[in-house]
């Protein structure tokens, strides 16, 4: 017996000793830039003194990859954005600005760009960046756009190559004209062509990170946060009296706000309807409402022998559910009369969102001669209450609507092969600009709605090859009258209000219309900032 | 022994075989493209039917598992779509901060529940039980997600004495001390009532009885005779525990933004990564494995009646 009760307690021993050193290793992946979070009075209260450390979240996943030209996931621009500077600068409401290049022009063909680099522009390793550069790396998208860099190749999709004309000026050569030109000079980030020669592609995966951007990088603690320190050196002049910040990747809506709240994070966007309450009335912290989410659209599938061909069935839907009671789910909003937002280029101001009327609906179901068939309805399952409004509000006219939601990549491949009546879209709007949607969505039918009218597509085709806007607008306007007036393909629904949050005296913080922010250009308001 | 362990360990050879098949088929079957997913919403067939043909989707069925499972046997658990690099890279950077969370509760579990349990069970009726008994049913009724956001809201917000996210392993414990508690609260009450009703079952047979008809003491008794056998069904529920919580602590992970296993693999699942999905699958029933085990050894060594094969 006492044998036993000697092994036995051997045995634990052991066993809470491997435990023990088990649990030591996970110091392993203890980030190395301990001590310089910012801010709260806890977890992030560490900041060195005298220096101002930021540290921002705005996440809708974590950062999966210092490759990011590889991803379109909103993490991997924002972080690009910090490290590397763009070709030209970019407000993504539509305005641009010099960058890397001081000039940029496009030929009367559409065929031809032509950049004329800024001088003096240095990496963070103290090389020049020059002509080379910005050659290697358009060259390198274009040499394989859709392996090399998704990020970017919707809007490269006519690149062809570029040359060097001299050290500070660039030739870029495309297929045909594209409306995307200055949008993607805006999305391009330069790297160094020796670190290209060196590393090739593999520079991000061995973090050799040397962009000429206003931050500079120091550490990635994947599931956590990226870590930047001001570029001193920046060829600009000192970018933002900022000297740290951390982009945290934080996704649970409870704890985005606890965090705020302690003071471990500065700011937040989109924040859940049920927990603003916890923020308001917070001195330290400014609280706004504004409109956050992106194009909330109903696309429907009405090719030949679908349920949605007959234009009843269409009008039945848009005249039978009431966005007010999306709108009321949340903080309120703005209606779409057609499907854009807003001040974006082309949108229809002059045209409001079909009247919600059941009794008018009825009239064109029993016009369409529905029998009561089921409808299915998809969208991922951040839009579930979007979805339940509409089916709640057809039911009443009788109406029998299925929802489906589902994740992300479900939905992708549901509406890619068609397999739906009708989804709850969103779209990102960057740029004021939905050409994209137009040429994607519309007329090459991405999301198989079997929907053709050569007039639409004639208008959009003429369209996607004008780069000035205010030449564009006309068409894409001609585009939005016509699909409200055929109620579809896609119908606009509604564009939703959202409070987000940051610290006061943070300021300069980039918002796309969807609510996206991007950290590059912030700054501190060192009179307000307290901490 | 080294017979048993070996057979043991064959029989696990077996088991991550079928489950990187079933895990293999189950994604393929499951709605969603990876390459759709990389190249997001406005990718044009093209761009997707080249995405596709680098990731290697574009092979039959059984080409694409044949590849993937000769690769296995060699250690080499592919590329992650999403990370663009090794998954080995990927999870065993992950792991540490799950096993770290899971390894503390553990040992925090070892050293308060099973006490708890044991002397409840052994005063059966006194008011220690009658305490411990409903601080079980407390704590069994309360639901992880709320008691990890109660913590947040006590500890960072309103107290602000823990921060609110964030993980630095063991180099600075007060990161773990919310996440600790959360991961390990129901599991100690699963063991602390594990612990009582085995002390109480053991208690009740006859050789507990024949022990205090040749006069030994209580004292004797518990130590020498309930005890040991009282921890078997313990010990087995304890390793299940322990390998659930390697499993990745979802949850948690992502309420306190650990950098675990758990919420990698979250990310991984909505994105479509096949290899770092399958990979993490594989990685976590091995761990299973192990663990039971070592459960099945050390139980051998607390019952000599139970035979290694």
């Amino acid at each position: 017996m006492k044998t036993s009760i000697k092994k036995l307690f051997n045995v634990s021993l052991t066993a809470l000793t491997a435990l023990s050193l088990a649990a030591c290793s996970g110091g392993g992946t203890a980030p190395s830039g301990g001590g310089t979070s910012g801010g709260g009075t806890s977890g992030g209260g560490d900041a060195p003194k005298g220096k101002i450390v930021v540290n921002v979240n705005e996440a809708e996943s974590t950062l999966t990859s210092l490759d990011f030209y590889k991803t379109t996931i909103h993490s991997e621009a924002q972080f690009a954005e910090m490290i590397y500077d763009p070709i030209i600068n970019g407000d993504r409401d539509g305005n641009f600005w010099p960058c890397l290049a001081k000039t940029w022009e496009l030929s009367d063909d559409g065929l031809t760009g032509t950049l004329t680099l800024e001088e003096g522009v240095k990496f963070h390793d103290g090389t020049d960046c020059n002509a080379d550069d910005v050659v290697t790396t358009l060259n390198w998208i274009a040499a394989d756009i859709n392996g090399n860099a998704p990020l970017i190749a919707s809007k490269w999709l006519n690149l062809v190559g570029a040359e060097k004309i001299d050290d500070y000026t660039v030739k870029i050569n495309m297929s045909y004209p594209l409306h995307t030109f200055e949008q993607a000079l805006s999305g391009t980030y330069v790297f160094s062509d020796e670190d290209f020669d060196k590393y090739g592609d593999q520079m991000w995966a061995q973090k050799v990170l040397n962009g000429t951007g206003p931050y500079k990088f120091v550490d990635w603690i994947d599931g956590q946060y990226t870590e930047y320190k001001i570029n001193e050196d920046y060829w600009a002049g000192r970018h933002s009296n900022i000297d740290e910040v951390k982009i945290w990747y934080i996704t649970e809506a409870n704890t985005i706000v606890s965090s705020l709240l302690a003071g471990d994070i500065d700011t937040c966007a989109a924040i859940n309807t049920d927990l603003v309450p916890m923020l308001e009335g917070n001195e330290d912290l400014t609280t706004e409402l504004r409109l956050i989410d992106n194009l909330n659209y109903i696309q429907f599938k009405c090719g030949p022998g679908d349920t949605f061909e007959d234009i009843n069935m269409r009008k039945a839907v848009m005249h039978g559910f009431n966005c007010e009671n999306i709108l009321n789910l949340y903080h309120g909003g703005t209606i779409l009369g057609a499907a854009c937002t807003e001040g974006d280029i082309g949108c229809v101001d002059d045209l409001e969102h079909y009247k919600y009327d059941p009794e008018l609906a009825k009239q064109y179901l029993a016009e369409a001669g529905y029998n009561g068939e089921t409808i299915h309805m998809y969208s991922t399952k951040a839009y579930t209450n979007e979805m339940t409004s509409v089916q709640g509000d057809l039911a009443k006219i009788g109406m029998n609507v299925e929802i489906h939601p589902v994740d992300s990549a479900e939905f992708g491949s549901v509406r890619t092969n068609g397999e739906y009546d009708m989804f709850y879209g969103f779209n990102a709007v960057t740029y004021s600009d939905l050409m994209a949607v137009l040429v994607d969505r519309v007329k090459r039918d991405i999301h198989s709605h079997g929907f053709v009218d050569e007039e639409i597509n004639a208008w959009i085709e003429e369209a996607d090859k004008i780069s000035d806007p205010n030449e564009r607008a006309p068409l894409m306007q001609k585009v939005y009258r016509k699909m409200y007036d055929l109620y579809g393909p896609i119908c606009g629904t509604v564009q939703k209000a959202g409070y987000y949050c940051t610290r006061k005296g943070l300021e300069g913080i980039t918002m796309t219309k969807g609510g996206k922010f991007y950290f590059r250009d912030m700054y501190v308001d060192e009179d307000v900032w307290k901490k | 022994m080294l017979k048993f362990i070996l057979k043991r360990l064959f029989y696990m050879l077996i088991v991550v075989i079928a489950i990187s098949f079933i895990s293999f088929a189950l994604l393929r079957l499951s709605p969603g493209d990876p390459a759709m997913m990389m190249l997001g919403d406005n990718a044009t067939p093209e761009m997707v039917e080249a995405m596709r043909e680098k990731l290697g989707l574009n092979q039959p069925f059984m080409t694409q598992y044949f590849i993937y499972v000769t690769n296995l046997l060699k250690g080499d658990l592919g590329t992650s779509i999403l990370y663009g690099y090794s998954c080995k890279e990927v999870i065993f950077s992950r792991l540490p901060a799950t096993a770290t969370l899971s390894f503390i509760s553990a040992i925090i579990i070892l050293i308060i529940a099973i006490p708890i349990g044991i002397i409840a069970g052994a005063k059966q009726g006194s008011f220690f039980d009658f305490f411990a008994t409903a601080l079980v049913v407390l704590l069994q009724s309360m639901s992880v997600v709320w008691v990890a956001i109660l913590l947040l809201l006590i500890f960072s917000v309103k107290l602000n004495i823990l921060p609110a996210v964030g993980y630095k392993g063991l180099s600075d414990p007060k990161y773990l001390v919310m996440p600790v508690i959360a991961c390990g609260y129901r599991t100690m009450a699963m063991m602390v009532r594990m612990g009582r009703s085995g002390m109480i079952d053991v208690m009740s047979e006859d050789y507990i009885k024949c022990t205090y008809a040749r006069g030994m003491s209580k004292f004797d008794v518990y130590t020498k005779y309930a005890f040991k056998n009282a921890l078997i069904p313990i010990t087995t529920l304890y390793g299940l525990q322990i390998s659930g919580m390697l499993a990745g602590t979802v949850v948690i992970e992502t309420v306190y933004n650990i950098p675990g296993i758990g919420s990698m693999l979250v990310n991984a699942v909505g994105h479509r990564d096949y290899p770092l999905v399958q990979s993490s699958l594989v990685v976590t029933a091995i761990m299973f494995a192990v663990i039971t085990l070592i459960v099945d050894i050390v139980n051998t060594f607390i019952d000599r009646r139970m035979q290694l094969n």
